[in-house]
């Protein structure tokens, strides 16, 4: 029983990782119309930055606040030269734009920083157990974890509900050609929710390192999980790829524990389903 | 020798993702080619088999070359961006490694078998990866090579898990009144007259496909489904049936490739599924015997960089986002749109 | 075989809480030019949408020709002979203008066909040509469709419709964005057309309205307010009231 609360958290814990991700390729499909290929590879180099941030300043929350930054930054500065020329290309340039990307990402830091993972502390402040009163005791950075995404999402929410960048997001993801009419200023919206994305992405990669290390691939992996959960909840759907997020990381961790050998299965088993029988994804529109 | 359909000299401007008013065309369609293609493709065996020295990279570019071109089927005819097509390669080497090393050493066997099997499951994993759009499909796709990885890895007592499938056996080749071993080391000739033969074969019908009625409608999909169901047509049936091609073409080149390496990995396989994709477009996604370009080109740089610089790949990936951005059409886009060609093509008008 | 060949009845659709068709009733006779007319957000494009099968109906049902087609597929609907030229111009923008209107042209025979070349098959080619002829792109068959003036590209848009051999055309807007010559030169083209194609239209232009159909519909909130002829319908007192006035 203790095993499975453990368990349960867990997976809580690596599908509320999964859902910052699955957030910011919503974002930026339903704004920019197409899937950023690169998005895992930038989430790596967010992580390999935390890595590299922790050396140099002893701890971790530099780390939280200026990756975001860096990411998101570079993200905008992505968008301006590289991907711009593409929005008015067949919608396969995209893809393989930012499929080219990630290639070049990953390549490059394997190139600085080696083919080998590396190690990153968690926080010393965090560096204790907390009882929960049932299951055992849980890492006190993991549910750390959670507090930050939780946030992160009530953020994201708010933000999108309530400015006006949100408003046109929002509008832009149901009608296209009506929030082209707006003309040039439109370019600056798809600038902030790439940059919005990136940091996103960037953020996630942060709080991995120390659960997991960090290593070249690790964005390839995970990016394959946040498509699935970006189809299982609802392509467009916010709170569908929360759902779905956290569903797959309880799912699959679950999994791990009864039966070990289904566990890389286990989301695309899902995947499938949701496709035969709600081909629009749990909490999708249309 | 070939026909030329399009008029290639007014493209200009830029396309709209979205028609508002009129529909422009994008930068030079390139030049299409039909029948053509299976002679340039024999010249290029040709000169493969003579100026590289190591016959397993010459047998391997023409089955990257096959591999690739399927999948431009796909990318370049379809307009639908397969991120899994390393799927159907995997899955036809281990088909034919299987048949190899348990049922039977007949090469055509093992090859029909690779095929075939790869066909049929592609009717259903087509019809999942079909269900919606464009951006599904390119999700879809890599979510199943993702699965198809999961479950080679774990099922150990028939994919042999990470050790791979070793010692598969030289296959027996029956042809009309004789009867050849296929063996790479022994007679990488034989090998490479028979990979070359079969290449030719499947990219003859490739070339066929895309110019039946089907195929043609297959590139209208491309242009725009809608317009395209609007004349009448089931559009996720020509691209289901597409799809399906494509995959069978792949499983064909995996068990070539089994056949060529007496092995099928694990790790190997997965990591061709982004290296294929470079090629086609690399190549040129505008005709099917550009992705033979594109593995000719990307095995070589491999060959040649990897020498003498350990992140090789670091240079061939900017090269592809290089290709994405300026030269959308691939070698194939460049070289025939230099001058020698558009010379060939006036004469040949002005005839 | 019935007078009719397009029979709505009772059609009723709403986008949350706003009643876009609210029973409409439809007879297209064959042969005819029927027009519907409407002020914007009056259900034209809706009631387009229904026939065509891109819209769900919530009630009441579509037969064509005698067969019901309510909830069809979009490809089903056009297959059974019921073509669309769009208001905004789609037509296949890296294909030759041949290419576009064989594509449309093979439809009717050879849809599936993958074992022999597509060039190669006599009827269609032909059947190309004379459309091409027709419409008059004859000139300009090998240009790529995208790098047409948007005049043209709109008049490849209805070869392509009509390439399918259609026994009912339905034509959004035609006009709409034309100069007043080109207008001109669609207005005698539908007219030329009609000869062997029922065609049912909407269009914001009255004068080309009143100068080319026999039939007008018109929709008023989702409602049919009158239909009856050109004549009639500009003299219709109702009509003039939420129409005419300060639209013509």
């Amino acid at each position: 029983m203790d095993q499975l609360i453990s368990q349960v958290i867990l997976g809580l814990v690596s599908g509320a990782l999964l859902v910052l991700l699955a957030l910011g390729l919503n974002l930026i499909l339903g704004l920019l119309e197409f899937i950023n290929f690169s998005h895992g590879a930038l989430y790596m180099v967010g992580a390999y930055l935390t890595s590299y941030l922790i050396v140099a300043t002893g701890s971790i929350w530099w780390a939280l606040l200026l990756v975001p930054i860096i990411m998101g930054l570079f993200g905008a500065g992505l968008e301006r030269t590289l991907i711009r020329p593409i929005y008015r290309r067949h919608l396969v340039d995209g893809l393989l734009l930012t499929f080219g990307l990630s290639y070049v990402i990953i390549e490059g830091m394997r190139m600085i920083a080696g083919s080998g993972g590396r190690r990153v502390p968690a926080p010393a402040v965090l560096d204790f157990q907390v009882p929960l009163g049932v299951g055992r005791p849980v890492p006190a950075y993991l549910l750390f974890v959670v507090v930050v995404v939780g946030a992160v999402v009530a953020g994201l929410w708010l933000f999108l509900q309530r400015t006006n960048v949100g408003l046109i997001v929002r509008a832009g993801i149901r009608d296209h050609v009506m929030i082209r009419a707006l003309g040039v200023r439109f370019d600056r919206y798809r600038t902030l929710v790439f940059a919005l994305g990136v940091a996103v992405a960037g953020l996630a990669g942060v709080l991995t390192g120390p659960i997991t290390g960090v290593y070249p691939e690790m964005g390839a992996e995970i990016l394959v999980l946040a498509f699935v959960v970006v189809v299982v909840g609802g392509m467009g759907s916010f709170w569908g790829a929360v759902l779905a997020g956290l569903l797959i990381g309880v799912l699959v961790s679950l999994t791990t524990l009864f039966a070990s050998v289904y566990a890389g299965i286990v989301p695309f088993v899902l995947m499938i389903l949701v496709m035969a029988f709600r081909p629009r994804g749990l909490l999708g529109t249309t | 020798m070939s026909d030329v359909t399009t008029d290639t000299s007014t493209g200009d401007g830029s396309t709209g993702r979205a028609p508002v008013t009129a529909v422009r065309a994008g930068t030079a369609v390139p030049e299409r080619w039909k029948w053509g293609q299976l002679l340039l493709l024999a010249g290029l065996a040709v000169i493969v088999m003579f100026t590289v020295p190591n016959p397993s990279l010459a047998i391997g570019i023409l089955i990257y070359g096959l591999w690739s071109s399927g999948l431009n089927l796909l990318l370049g005819y379809g307009g639908m961006v397969s991120f899994g097509h390393a799927l159907p390669f995997a899955w036809g080497g281990y088909a034919a490694g299987l048949m190899l090393l348990h049922v039977t050493t007949s090469a055509w066997a093992a090859l029909a078998v690779a095929t075939v099997s790869m066909a049929v499951l592609s009717v259903g994993v087509g019809a999942v990866c079909l269900r919606r759009t464009e951006i599904y499909f390119s999700i879809l796709t890599l979510a199943f090579a993702q699965l198809g990885f999961f479950i080679a890895l774990q099922w150990r007592s028939v994919t042999g898990g990470d050790d791979g499938l070793a010692g598969i056996p030289v296959s027996t080749l029956w042809l009309p009144g004789v009867t050849l071993r296929l063996n790479a080391l022994g007679d990488p000739l034989l090998f490479f007259l028979f990979t070359a033969a079969v290449v030719i074969v499947v990219l003859a019908g490739l070339i066929l496909y895309t110019e039946s009625p089907m195929g043609r409608v297959l590139q209208a999909i491309r242009e725009n489904e809608e317009r395209a169901r609007g004349c009448g047509y089931n559009t996720r049936v020509v691209q289901l049936v597409t799809f399906v091609i494509a995959g069978a073409v792949a499983g064909l080149a995996g068990g070539l490739f089994a056949m060529l390496n007496s092995f099928v990995g694990l790790q190997p396989y997965w990591l061709l599924g982004g290296i294929v994709l470079i090629m086609a477009i690399l190549g040129g996604r505008g005709s099917l015997f550009g992705p033979f370009l594109g593995a000719v080109t990307y095995l070589l740089l491999e060959s040649v960089l990897s020498r003498h610089f350990a992140s090789w790949q670091l240079i061939v990936g900017a090269i592809f986002v290089i290709c994405v951005l300026t030269f959308p059409q691939g070698l194939w886009g460049l070289l025939t749109s230099t001058a020698p060609w558009r010379l060939l093509r006036r004469v040949r008008g002005s005839r | 075989m019935s007078d009719l060949i397009l029979r709505a009845e009772k059609l009723d659709r709403s986008f949350g809480g706003i009643h876009a068709v609210a029973g409409v009733d439809l007879d297209i006779r064959r042969g005819s030019l029927h027009a519907v007319i409407g002020p914007n957000g009056s259900g034209k494009t809706t009631l387009f949408n229904l026939i065509t099968g891109h819209t769900r109906p919530g009630a009441g049902r579509v037969a064509f020709d005698g067969h019901d087609i309510t909830g069809m597929p979009y490809h089903k609907v056009a297959r059974r002979g019921l073509a669309k030229s769009y208001q905004i111009t789609t037509v296949f923008p890296l294909l030759t203008v041949f290419e576009n209107v064989r594509i449309a042209a093979q439809s009717a025979a050879h849809s599936y066909v993958f074992w022999r070349p597509a060039d190669g098959i006599r009827p269609v080619t032909a059947h190309t040509e004379r459309v091409l002829e027709r419409i008059g792109l004859a000139e300009s068959r090998g240009v790529i469709a995208g790098n047409l003036s948007h005049g043209d590209q709109r008049r490849l848009d209805l070869a392509i419709a009509l390439a399918t051999s259609p026994r009912l055309l339905l034509l959004d807007e035609p006009t709409a964005g034309m100069s007043p010559s080109d207008t001109a030169a669609t207005v005698e083209l539908i007219h030329e057309l009609n000869r062997d194609v029922t065609i049912l239209m909407t269009e914001h232009k009255m004068d080309v309205i009143l100068s080319v159909a026999d039939t007008i519909t018109v929709l008023h909130q989702g409602v049919v307010l009158f239909e009856g002829g050109p004549d009639e319908v500009k003299s219709h007192p109702k009509v003039q009231e939420v129409y005419l006035t300060g639209t013509v």
